[in-house]
């Protein structure tokens, strides 16, 4: 009895110190980046009851100025963390916060005297410190619509030294996609000249131009190599949309290496209606098809 | 879309004319109530159930609706990305159309 009361007293007297402790110590890298979260989260929160409760659409606009959180001034601290902290697995939360496409905008490449952009530099850091992380898969996948260097950079050092074969699968399927996403518009450049002007704005003048004097069938290989090497390598990896990596790569070889062109003869389509019949497109040969890819929503 | 469609095929009925849809809603009895609705008579394949089914995959669509014009020989003569919107988009969208009708009348009957 007397030994339970006095161990109990000793924690009494223990008390005080380690709260005395808790105050001076600097909080953990993660608990730090949650701290971040709740403040975005919070100020996002507080953003969309301000603008439903807004009546106009002058208040709204007046909340949009006001209140709306942008990422871009949150972003430096995200970075400052993982800087701080390189090892630590919170800075890659924090890293992948700023490049999530809600929280990044993508400048175009003539903005070159531009100071970088917040998501340029997680990207840097990202291909710096932590090509070997297992918390990159989403990243990745997001990447496959972004069409910068640094994207690049990383997706390709993800590839080759990640251990991760999940995070590896997604690399490769990013890079395929940006790989893809070239062929078409260097193909949409050539037969539009003025479509090539209006992406320039975006796109950045010299990258337009880039594409317009490329060979889409060297783009095509590239593509191609990448698919290949996702029915090679990560063929069980399961995709991003249902299935797995290697029926997806199966489908985009046979699409990439006997594409759908103007002048070019219709590939057969076998399948179904909505009943289940089944018929194909060669039925109608004889009759000029209007094929219509739509869906009702 | 749909009032230009039902009329193109009207206006076109009993020539080398078919418009075949691929479809790729979700789901196949929601679907049917819309083609009743909207008058839906001809005939779409079946997409699996979403934009990335095999089909939209191996014609490499990227925007809904996207329109290949096939003539009769079986060659895409066009692709339309997104359905036309002024007076004068559907009049060139017709034209392309007509053109080939002809062309395919003008062979079957040598």
């Amino acid at each position: 009895m007397f030994r339970i009361a006095s161990g109990f007293l000793a924690l009494l007297a223990l008390l005080p110190a380690l709260r005395a402790s808790d105050k001076t110590d600097t909080p953990t890298p993660e608990q730090q980046y949650q701290a971040l979260l709740k403040e975005y989260n919070k100020a996002m929160e507080e953003f969309r009851k301000a603008y439903s409760e807004a009546k106009t659409q002058e208040d709204r606009q007046k909340v949009f100025r006001e209140k709306y959180p942008q990422p871009d001034k949150l972003a430096p601290r995200f970075l400052e963390l993982a800087e701080k902290n390189p090892k630590a697995p919170a800075a890659v939360d924090a890293l992948v916060w700023v490049v999530s496409p809600q929280n990044s905008v993508v400048t175009p490449r003539s903005a070159k005297n531009e100071p970088e952009s917040p998501r340029t530099k997680a990207l840097k850091i990202l291909l710096r410190d932590h090509v070997q992380s297992d918390k990159l898969a989403d990243l990745c996948r997001n990447l496959g619509r972004a069409d910068d260097e640094e994207s690049r950079q990383l997706l390709r050092a993800v590839l080759e030294k990640n251990k991760h074969r999940p995070v590896q699968a997604q690399a490769c399927l990013a890079l395929a996609q940006q790989a893809e996403n070239h062929l078409r518009l260097a193909r949409q450049f050539k037969n539009d000249p003025h479509l090539a002007k209006r992406y320039e704005g975006f796109m950045g003048k010299e990258a337009v131009a880039k594409l317009v004097k490329a060979d889409p069938d060297k783009l095509s290989k590239e593509a191609e190599n990448l698919y290949d090497r996702i029915a090679k390598d990560f063929a069980n990896v399961p995709a991003p949309r249902g299935g797995m990596m290697g029926k997806v790569a199966e489908q985009k070889l046979e699409a990439l290496r006997h594409p759908i062109l103007v002048g070019k003869p219709a590939p057969e389509i076998a399948g179904e209606d909505i009943d289940g019949a089944k018929f194909k497109l060669s039925d109608y040969r004889g009759k000029v098809v209007l094929l219509d890819f739509w869906g009702n929503w | 879309m749909y009032p230009h469609e039902r009329s193109l095929v009207k206006r076109l009925e009993g020539k080398p004319f078919v418009l075949i849809g691929i479809n790729s809603d979700q789901d196949r009895k929601q679907l049917k109530k819309v083609l009743e609705k909207e008058k839906i008579t001809w005939r779409s394949f079946w997409n699996g159930g979403g934009t990335q089914g095999p089909i939209s995959t191996r014609w490499d669509v990227q925007g809904w609706p996207t329109l290949y014009l096939i003539d009769a020989k079986g060659v895409i003569r066009h692709m339309f990305e997104g359905s036309p919107d002024t007076p004068d988009e559907y009049k060139k969208f017709d034209a392309e159309i007509d053109k080939l009708v002809a062309e395919a009348e003008k062979t079957a009957a040598k």
